[in-house]
């Protein structure tokens, strides 16, 4: 149902945002890229320390504050660049038209208000309703999420939740103000596998639903593979390949995605020994020359280390950022 | 939580049976009131008789089996000063303490509170610094010298103030300003680095990213559960608060528990300091026997 | 030393220097008796005398004077109670913390009761029975400070004895003395330190408090809270008797406080809760 020309619902263009310690000024984001329209679901992938969190709260202007900053680069929303933004005017977006979940939810519940109270809260923020259709909306909105008992439930607390249906409250507290984009943190991660599946069934059906567009932050392939539609891999605060779900896994084009993919171990074939990528990410207080992956790359010449490759289109949407796909 | 509350209630007990034993024995062993009820002339027989008619002469175990009976059936003995009974004079005085007690706490919570708080808000920064200016302030000057100072200047040199007694609001002022200043400190410090915990979790970032006005996040989300460990901690200060108001009352002749205790002190009226110790012993221990219980009221999770 | 609250740390060592070298830096004599320069005021004033730079008192006694001489029975009361009280404290607290058990419990829950005895009162009970005094006030401050270090050095002691190299130490051997000597005390050390420099300031501000009731050291020994006693009469008219010595307590503690904060965080920032 996409159409070529249909407008991208969040475009982000060579985002930096930096973070400022006692050791120095980090480049966590330096220079990412990618896009998604709505309907559709973005995996962000990489490891640990690749920036792919700090730049979705960025995005929200959520990165912490005065620790870092955004000095670059632009987030547009539906054409409005939201890095220009005062935070009164990012206010306005937040909740009712770009929402977020993270990752644990042990942690992302106020224990001291009923679960009932929180969703409330933000179906008061976002929509001009009496107390009692408040709270109708609310308990709707925990049953969308699949929640059983809703109408017992509302007034449960949050240590009274299992993590998986804690997870589904977020996720009722997110969608209270209608959004349009969903930014997913690693929402899965601490679920067991079985609750993960069904998470990510309830995602993919609220979006059919609603037309959502979904940012997934994920280091984990097989998610990628069940609800991403497009990738972006990050690596080392930079995008380094973008690509569809089908593309990435068929056919790789960055070394590092490549790598990735060779140590995700294929039960089908398994191999005689582990795959790990040998090295470690760039440290962000360095500047480094040239590529930040040639390090560690198997295919690094002496270009890769002198100069950063610039990011190349390979298809309609896509893109990779490597010497080896520069004409 | 009935074990909890058995266990609690035993040790109260025997705290006070202990403490009860402690100043009945000192008391009993040392100086004799005689010299100080009788003139200076009274007779060697005189004496004897006296220290019979109040009971003195006895085994010190059967004295306290006497007290101990006494005390069950609220007969504390009548004070050697005035002649009325212990306990009447004691809980004359009691209500007044306690009305000091709590206006202190009450002063110190108000003034704490937003400092403890700016204190996290602005990390490093000036209301840091001066919040905790304050704080070690509070803890460093002898409640008595304040005192002074204070009256110094506002009774003696200014003359807004009363200097002593109760008798309407103003009265109230300085003695609840000097208590309650020393024990900011401990609140303002903990707020502080309890606000600076629960920033630092998931629920705020999610909080913000509700779209809720940043004042509405610290002071209903981020405040709320950084209190918690701050409403114990002054649960268990008040207790502290009316010990070290003695000072504040001897200062400002603030009719209360603690200037009675002094001035039975002088006077060595042992029936009526017996008492007393045991009424702030019983205080003490009753306030945080409350507050250990009523932990589960404050913080949902403990309720289950 | 980076950091460290320089003026703080100045008053703290010429406190310890006065305690130490009193009597030898005196101008005058903090005893004697001289009605003729009685109730001058600080030589600031008009009235003042700058051979008695901070004024003399009811009975003409230099008032820097009777300051230097009385911080040696401050500092002393404080030093001497936080030591003892510490010691007991601090071997209970192992005690209780390393045979974890009914023993344990007994410690603890009398350390429960002291802390919530009222030991101001019971100063003044000890005072009237036995008589005031240098050793009553250590008494009843050891008496109320041994329960806190009990607590803390106990909650210590137990997350340190789960730690990885006491069991490697038991496994190969070492018998619990060895155990309590080479690994338990240096590493509760720093936080005994910390709770003692934090601990000097109370102490200090407590033994005036009982000074100043009259259950502390008694005259003619000077000392800061009986100064500020003896100078309420006087109040309105030679103020200077009273407010000067509660000054200087409030100037010596806070500097107490400071540096002990600087301790803290110099030895290891993770003591903030104490």
């Amino acid at each position: 149902m996409a159409m070529l020309a249909e407008p991208p619902l969040l475009e982000v263009r060579d985002l930096q945002t930096h973070v400022f310690t006692k050791r120095g000024v980090g480049k966590a984001v330096a220079g990412a890229s990618f896009s998604l329209r709505a309907g559709e679901t973005l995996g962000l992938v990489g490891e640990s320390g690749s920036g792919k969190s700090l730049a979705c709260f960025s995005v929200l202007g959520l990165n912490p504050k005065p620790a870092s900053r955004i000095v670059g680069g632009q987030i547009l929303f539906k054409g409005d660049d939201l890095v220009k933004k005062s935070e009164r005017e990012l206010r306005a977006y937040r909740g009712g038209r770009i929402a977020l979940v993270l990752q644990d939810p042990m942690t992302a519940l106020n224990p001291v208000f009923t679960v009932g109270n929180q969703i409330r809260e933000a179906v008061r923020l976002h929509q001009k309703l009496s107390r009692w259709a408040q709270h109708r909306q609310t308990v709707n909105l925990l049953e969308r999420v699949h929640i059983q008992n809703a109408d017992t439930d509302v007034f449960a607390y949050p240590h009274q939740f299992s993590g998986g249906m804690r997870q589904r409250v977020v996720s009722a507290i997110a969608l209270a103000g209608k959004p349009e984009l969903l930014i997913a943190d690693e929402p899965t991660t601490a679920l067991d596998v079985t609750v993960q599946a069904a998470y990510l069934s309830l995602l993919k059906e609220i979006q059919a639903a609603e037309g959502l567009g979904i940012v997934f932050v994920t280091h984990d392939f097989a998610v990628v593979a069940r609800i991403c539609d497009r990738v972006a891999v990050m690596y080392a605060g930079k995008v380094v390949e973008s690509t569809s779900t089908v593309e990435l896994f068929r056919a790789p084009k960055h070394p590092y995605t490549e790598a990735l993919l060779k140590s995700v171990i294929d039960v089908s074939h398994r191999p005689s020994r582990l795959y790990s990528i040998d090295g470690n990410p760039p440290s962000i207080f360095s500047a480094t020359k040239g590529c930040s992956f040639a390090p560690r790359c198997i295919h690094a010449n002496a270009k890769c280390h002198n100069e950063a490759p610039p990011t190349v289109s390979t298809g309609p949407r896509n893109s990779v950022s490597c010497w080896r796909y520069v004409s | 939580m009935t074990r909890l509350i058995v266990s609690r209630l035993l040790q109260a007990v025997t705290t006070l049976a202990i403490t009860s034993i402690f100043v009945f024995v000192l008391a009993r062993t040392s100086g004799s009131p005689a010299d100080l009820v009788l003139s200076q002339d009274a007779t060697p027989s005189e004496r004897v008789a006296y220290i019979k008619h109040i009971g003195l002469d006895k085994p010190l175990p059967y004295q306290y089996g006497v007290f101990v009976l006494d005390a069950l059936h609220g007969d504390f003995g009548n004070s050697l000063r005035t002649g009325a009974p212990a306990t009447k004079l004691v809980f004359e005085r009691l209500p007044r303490t306690l009305l000091l007690a709590s206006a202190a706490t009450v002063f110190a919570v108000l003034v704490s509170v937003p400092l403890g708080v700016a204190a996290a808000l602005h990390r490093g920064r000036l209301w840091d610094r001066l919040s905790m200016g304050f704080a070690l302030l509070g803890q460093s000057v002898p409640s008595f010298w304040l005192g002074v100072v204070l009256i110094l200047i506002f009774s003696v040199w200014l003359r807004w103030l009363p200097s002593s007694g109760v008798g309407s609001w103003t009265n109230y002022l300085m003695p609840s300003v000097v208590l309650g200043w020393s024990i900011s400190a401990g609140i303002v410090r903990l707020l502080r680095s309890s606000m600076l915990e629960v920033l630092d979790r998931d629920f705020i970032t999610l909080a913000h990213a509700k779209g809720l006005a940043p004042g509405t996040v610290i002071w209903k989300h981020a405040l709320r559960n950084a209190l918690i460990p701050v409403v114990t901690f002054v649960g268990f200060m008040y207790g502290v608060v009316i010990t070290s108001g003695i000072v504040v009352e001897v200062v400002f002749g603030w009719p209360g528990l603690g200037l009675l205790a002094y001035e039975s002190t002088l006077w060595r009226d042992f029936p009526v300091l017996q008492l007393t110790v045991l009424v702030y012993t019983a205080i003490i221990v009753f306030v945080n026997f409350l507050v250990d219980i009523s932990y589960g009221i404050i913080d949902p999770r403990v309720r289950d | 030393m980076q950091n460290i609250p320089r003026l703080p740390a100045i008053i703290v060592a010429a406190a310890i220097f006065f305690a130490v070298f009193a009597d030898f830096l005196v101008p005058h004599s903090p005893i004697d008796i001289d009605l003729a320069h009685a109730q001058m005021p600080p030589a600031v004033f008009s009235r003042g005398d700058w051979r008695y730079p901070l004024g003399t008192d009811r009975l003409g006694r230099d008032i820097l004077s009777r300051i230097v001489v009385g911080t040696r029975t401050s500092l002393g009361i404080a030093v001497t109670a936080i030591l003892i009280g510490g010691a007991i404290g601090t071997a209970l607290g192992i005690i209780a913390g390393y045979w974890d058990g009914w023993l344990g419990v007994l410690i603890m829950r009398t350390a429960d009761a002291f802390l919530a005895f009222p030991s101001l009162l019971f100063a003044l009970v000890l005072a009237i029975t036995i008589g005031p005094g240098f050793w009553i006030v250590v008494f009843v401050l050891a008496l109320a400070l041994w329960a806190r270090f009990a607590r803390l050095i106990r909650s210590e002691v137990i997350t340190i004895k789960n730690r990885d190299f006491v069991l490697l130490a038991r496994v190969s051997g070492a018998g619990n003395v060895r155990i309590i000597r080479w690994h338990l005390l240096p590493n509760i050390a720093n936080t005994l330190i910390v709770l003692c420099t934090l601990q000097i300031g109370w102490a200090i501000i407590v033994e005036a408090s009982l000074t100043f009731l009259g259950a502390g050291v008694p005259p003619p020994t000077p000392t800061w809270g009986g100064m500020v006693a003896e100078g309420l009469n006087y109040i309105e008219t030679a103020w200077w008797i009273s407010v000067i010595p509660g000054l200087t307590i409030m100037l010596v503690v806070f500097s107490f406080n400071l540096v002990g904060d600087w301790v803290r965080d110099f030895l290891d920032p993770q003591l903030r809760n104490i």
